[in-house]
């Protein structure tokens, strides 16, 4: 996110500061990736919904082929000990990599107790009674719609 | 089986509340438990795999729909994933600018976040509980959450020492 904003409004002057943080919020609002739909969005402002497609393949074209190609590779890997253990040691990051991360958004956007109260329903309807996620999705909306509008009226 | 790739990741594209990681949890039990289109260990390593790879986080979602239905099913993953969404982004972008003051947009501004922290949470669980069978796993998980948790060390350099030290405790 922060390379986009440097190549779209410091580098290239597409966009002012302004509209990036207003692309930024929406983007961030919508379900999806976030850097995918700034791509879309971004792509959409200058050339139509063709812009948008050339922005969005401009950003997963490459990516994908190098993904299959390591997908096809592990499909014909021989699996010893070692392999093993490499992998076994990358996912134990990539969970500790996903904790940090949640803990690091957890202390920047969960100021009140209804928020923390959200994010420990969220984890636990999905981590522990592995409910669907579209039930919870609307449980959350639900919830916050019915106990939060109080402060959420409120600027 | 295309068609039902496409189905699934459609419905999951437009439930990422908060951004793409969260799908995490959904994808895994869809694509492991529901669908049986890979195993778990499988889904770990994969998730795993895309995180020290170049672009989008999400790109697990082509190595899920490849071991589904080969490279068509890769592409109509990323195609359900990124479609929906985009259109979405496509059709409601000005309405959104236009809200900028609306109860509804702040409630939902409010809710985005904690769903955001919610799922990331599930997805570190249910990755470190599929995976981990060594106190050295732990270990790893741990060091590499305070790393990346006190911004010290950026993701990438954080998985390429976890796999360096996987790799070494299988040496030992």
């Amino acid at each position: 996110m922060a390379w986009i904003r440097e190549e779209t409004v410091k580098k290239r002057d597409w966009l002012s500061e302004d509209e990036f943080a207003q692309a930024v919020a929406v983007c961030q609002l919508l379900p999806g990736a976030n850097t995918l739909n700034m791509a879309v969005f971004l792509g959409s402002e200058m050339r139509g919904w063709a812009g948008a497609l050339a922005a969005l393949l401009g950003l997963v074209t490459l990516p994908f082929f190098i993904v299959l190609g390591l997908g096809l590779a592990y499909g014909r890997l021989e699996q010893g000990p070692l392999i093993r253990a490499s992998f076994g040691g990358l996912g134990a990051g990539a969970a500790g990599v996903a904790l940090g991360t949640a803990l690091q958004m957890g202390q920047k956007h969960l100021r009140d107790a209804w928020l923390v109260f959200l994010a420990a329903l969220v984890f636990a309807a999905l981590a522990g009674l592995r409910l669907h996620m579209l039930a919870v999705v609307t449980l959350v909306l639900g919830l916050s719609l019915i106990f939060d509008r109080g402060r959420a009226s409120k600027p | 089986m295309i068609w039902k790739v496409l189905l699934v990741f459609a419905a999951l594209s437009l439930l990422a509340l908060g951004g793409g990681s969260a799908i995490i949890p959904e994808l895994q039990r869809q694509a492991v438990i529901e669908q049986h289109w890979l195993s778990n260990s499988q889904f770990v390593d994969f998730y795993a795999l895309t995180q020290v790879t170049p672009g989008p986080s999400m790109m697990v979602v082509a190595l899920v729909g490849y071991q589904a239905a080969g490279v068509a099913g890769a592409l109509a993953a990323m195609l359900g994933m990124f479609g929906p969404s985009s259109l979405l982004v496509l059709n409601v972008r000005h309405t959104w600018n236009r809200l900028r003051n609306s109860r509804w947009r702040r409630m939902l501004e409010r809710t985005t976040r904690p769903f955001a922290v919610g799922t990331m949470l599930a997805s570190a669980t249910l990755v470190a509980s599929s995976t981990n069978q060594h106190a050295a796993q732990w270990l790893i998980t741990l060091v590499a959450a305070g790393l990346v948790g006190s911004k010290r060390l950026g993701i990438l350099p954080t998985m390429v020492l976890s796999g360096l030290a996987g790799w070494l405790s299988g040496v030992l």
